[in-house]
């Protein structure tokens, strides 16, 4: 009974021990429970045992904060108290927590599960105040307030004129760390004399509140733009991928890599023209505010001697884009081109100074004055025209020690060109309308008679050719030319009083043409058969009569041994003429 | 009265060829710089439908005086049909398109240079002038051939024959492209300071670019009061038809 009384205490005792050893402590806590917006939060998760276990919280959806890192640690301790041994392990998780807005939020009880059975922690108030920076510098909310990711293009001005200033500046906002941001696509300025002031190099942020999220903000980079012309410029957006890690979801997750690709908001900026009026004739394109001075660099020289002034305009516009003042002509003073520096001293290369160094070399001694210079620009504070100027300044000039000799340093330079202008205008006084050459019918003409002189060339290719086959035709055709060869002939016998040679030859003629004409053989052309073969061809009567009776006339004429007047072979002649010309004019068909 | 009448068509067309147009006051204008009023008068020429290049290039001169490039844009590009090679033509154009807002890509290659210089270098009417010749040439050459009989001088003409049809064939094409580049390319400059391009033929449509005056643009299609046009980039929109004006 005793042994199993104390194998029951023995056992209950263990038992208990065993018991003990099997459970947990999950508790939560935090550093702060209240905190401003640029601050961090610890999140601690304590798990306590007996025993080494191998658990981990499972963190719920917790609303405006994110995790940002996380940690474990874990102790063990032993502790003798009373003579009594104990040893207990700690297990911390401690995870970092940044505010996502303003508000009290509740970190809600984490689940710990151990072997089946859940163990939760205690709820825990966190306020979130904004930061001191938010409450200072209240920023515009800009167009994407809200979003996780955005750029934004932020200009100086909207409205400019020409000219003027304008500072162009990108920057992009995210909620999440970004681990990689790569340009795009770089927006560009037509209408702009660009100057980039800042450009980033490296990945570096600070924190920004807006609208009370709390954002990472990149400045990304600057550009200072001067419009060189009048109009509403729409200037088009720049275009990032910008890369983030994705929160691992469990403790052992080591996250990936996210690409997003964002682009800026358009920037209007409207270009307004300088006034016209109450321009003044020296404004040289200044736009700002400006002051001038300047110094010579001594008192006193001699005559060939150089002495150098300086003016500075010194101020805040497009201090690269003016023309330096001009300096009147000084008698007996050779001056030569300025040299002009530019030296501009704030980050958006807006401010500084225009350094002009006149060289003036004195030809003559004596007391010289240097007229004030004179500087126009365009004030866009007050919206007006300002004329600023040096003070006079003098200095003398002593004789020369040395004989004066022209300056022969300078060397030679191009030609200076004041400006371009058009090719002046065709000053003839007088002008044609227009008109394609072969608008004019002289052009066809000549293309038509080109063309019909083959027609024409051929045709004539195939007379030559039919007049070489056919002898008859070729007789007819040709019984007009030996004809007029014989009547020259006549002609001629009549002019030599030959009357026996002018009948035979007349008689000739006739009988010739009359042969040729209808193809018949001259050796056997008789009276007889000549009329036989005209009645046939049909000739009329009156004409057969006359052919006859002058071919009868001339042979009595040959034989008769008659004297014959020159008015009877005159009449002959005639009759001769009389009959061709009455065969030329009759129509009748050649035979084939 | 048909001798009569052969006459008078042909005093008619002689006074057609002859007929000139004094544009003396605006040439006086513009060089007492008064260029509204040399403006006007060279107007009245346009009015009347001369063409001409000394009154196109006059005119051209007398907006860029006036500071209008879209107009002075217009009356050079009308100038540049006649002569494309004419160097203060160029250079005008060259100079006025610096001051143009909308920038024009006009780079070319050496052998795109040489190409165009050759390809213009002869007027269309001095090319047709050569067509006409060489024509007449083949024709006579042609007869010759028809008419001569001696086989070893057809010979030396055959081959002369072919030299000027090669000839006649090249100015011939050479015409052609001319007058087909002269009639059927149609381009426009912008004459509104600003004009938006639309998608459609409508401003409810979504704005796709912005132009300026004195851009040249190539012409698609008339839609009404609308006009689709092409950029050099080859972007296409459709624009207001008052917007340009027709080269």
């Amino acid at each position: 009974m005793k042994r199993i009384l104390i194998l029951i205490i023995f056992v209950f005792i263990f038992s208990s021990v065993f018991a003990k050893s099997d459970e947990i402590v999950v508790s939560s806590y935090v550093n702060k429970t209240e905190l401003t917006m640029d601050e961090t939060l610890n999140l601690t998760i304590e798990i306590d045992s007996k025993k080494d276990v191998k658990i981990e919280p499972l963190i719920p959806q917790l609303t405006g904060f994110q995790i940002i890192s996380q940690s474990s640690s874990s102790s063990t301790s032993i502790e003798f108290i009373n003579g009594k041994y104990s040893k207990s392990l700690s297990r911390k998780f401690i995870y970092t927590l940044e505010p996502l807005k303003v508000g009290e939020f509740i970190i809600p009880p984490i689940h710990v599960k151990y072997k089946n059975k859940d163990y939760y922690t205690k709820i825990i108030k966190v306020k979130i105040n904004p930061s001191k920076f938010d409450i200072e510098q209240k920023v515009i909310s800009p167009k994407g307030t809200g979003r996780e990711i955005f750029l934004e293009a932020i200009c100086s001005k909207n409205e400019v004129f020409i000219g003027e200033p304008i500072i162009v500046s990108y920057k992009l906002y995210s909620r999440k760390k970004l681990v990689g941001i790569n340009a795009e696509k770089f927006p560009e300025f037509p209408g702009f004399l660009k100057e980039e002031t800042y450009q980033a190099t490296s990945i570096s942020y600070n924190i920004q509140v807006k609208d009370g999220l709390r954002y990472y903000c990149y400045r990304i980079s600057e550009f200072t733009l001067f419009s060189t012309f009048s109009d509403k410029f729409i200037i088009e957006p720049m275009e990032l991928i910008c890369a983030y890690e994705v929160q691992p979801k469990s403790f052992f997750d080591f996250g990936t890599t996210k690409r997003v690709n964002i682009r800026s908001n358009k920037v209007i900026i409207n270009s307004k023209d300088l006034p016209i009026e109450n321009q003044p004739a020296d404004f040289s394109g200044a736009v700002g505010e400006f002051y001038i001075n300047s110094e010579l660099s001594a008192n006193q020289i001699k005559v060939g001697e150089s002495i150098t002034l300086t003016a500075t305009i010194s101020g805040e516009g497009n201090i690269k884009m003016f023309e330096p003042p001009y300096l009147p002509k000084i008698n007996n003073i050779d001056t030569f081109s300025p040299e002009v520096s530019d030296i501009l001293t704030d980050p958006h290369k807006t401010q500084g100074k225009k350094i002009i160094k006149y060289i003036l070399i004195p030809v003559e001694p004596g007391e010289y004055k240097i007229p004030e210079l004179i500087f126009s620009y365009f004030d866009t504070n007050k919206n007006r025209y300002k004329r600023i100027s040096t003070s006079i300044l003098k200095f003398n000039v002593q004789k020369s020690d040395k004989p004066i000799t022209k300056p022969y340093f300078i060397t030679p330079k191009g030609i200076d060109i004041h400006g371009l202008d058009i090719c002046f205008i065709r000053t003839d006084n007088t002008i044609k309308d227009f008109s394609f050459i072969f608008q004019h019918f002289i052009y066809w003409l000549l293309v038509t008679i080109s063309l019909l002189s083959i027609g024409f060339a051929y045709i004539y290719r195939l007379e030559k050719n039919k007049r070489l086959l056919d002898k008859s035709y070729y007789r007819w055709k040709i019984a007009n030319k030996i004809l007029q060869k014989d009547m020259a002939e006549v002609r001629n016998t009549i002019s030599k009083q030959e009357v026996n040679k002018f009948f035979v030859l007349a008689e000739n003629a006739l009988k010739n043409y009359i042969a040729n004409k209808f193809n018949i053989s001259q050796g056997t052309a008789k009276i007889n058969d000549i009329t036989d073969i005209l009645k046939e061809k049909g000739i009329d009567d009156q004409l057969i009569f006359d052919v006859k009776n002058f071919l009868i006339s001339t042979d009595q004429a040959r034989f008769s041994g008659k004297e014959y007047s020159s008015d009877e072979i005159e009449k002959d002649l005639i009759d001769l003429k009389d009959i061709i010309q009455r065969f030329s004019k009759m129509k009748f068909r050649r035979k084939k | 009265m048909k001798k009569a009448t052969f006459l008078i068509i042909f005093l008619f067309i002689c006074l057609q060829l002859l007929a000139e147009f004094d544009i003396s006051k605006g040439n006086n204008a513009y060089q007492n710089q008064e260029y509204e009023k040399a403006k006007e008068y060279y107007e009245e020429f346009v009015q009347q439908e001369v063409k001409n290049f000394n009154l196109f290039y006059n005119l051209g001169n007398t907006y860029f005086k006036l500071e209008n490039y879209g107009l002075a844009r217009l009356f050079y590009e009308k100038a540049l049909r006649f002569r494309p090679l004419d160097k203060d033509l160029v250079f005008n154009l060259e100079l006025l398109q610096a001051r143009l807002k909308d920038k024009e890509e006009n780079e070319e290659s050496f052998l795109q240079h040489i190409l165009r210089k050759i390809y213009y270098f002869f007027s269309v009417n001095l090319l047709a002038i050569f067509v006409l010749i060489c024509f007449i040439l083949i024709m006579l050459t042609i007869v010759f051939l028809i008419l001569s009989e001696k086989s070893s001088t057809k010979k030396v003409v055959k081959v002369f024959m072919f030299i000027i049809s090669i000839f006649f064939m090249i100015f011939l094409i050479l015409t052609i492209l001319r007058l087909h580049e002269f009639y059927n390319e149609n381009f426009a400059v912008i004459i509104d300071e600003t004009v938006f391009a639309y998608s459609g033929p409508n401003s409810d449509f979504q704005q796709v670019f912005t132009i300026h005056e004195g851009l040249k643009v190539r012409i698609e299609k008339f839609d009404k009061d609308w006009v689709l046009i092409k950029l050099q980039s080859g972007n296409g929109g459709w624009v207001k038809n008052e917007s340009l004006s027709v080269i």
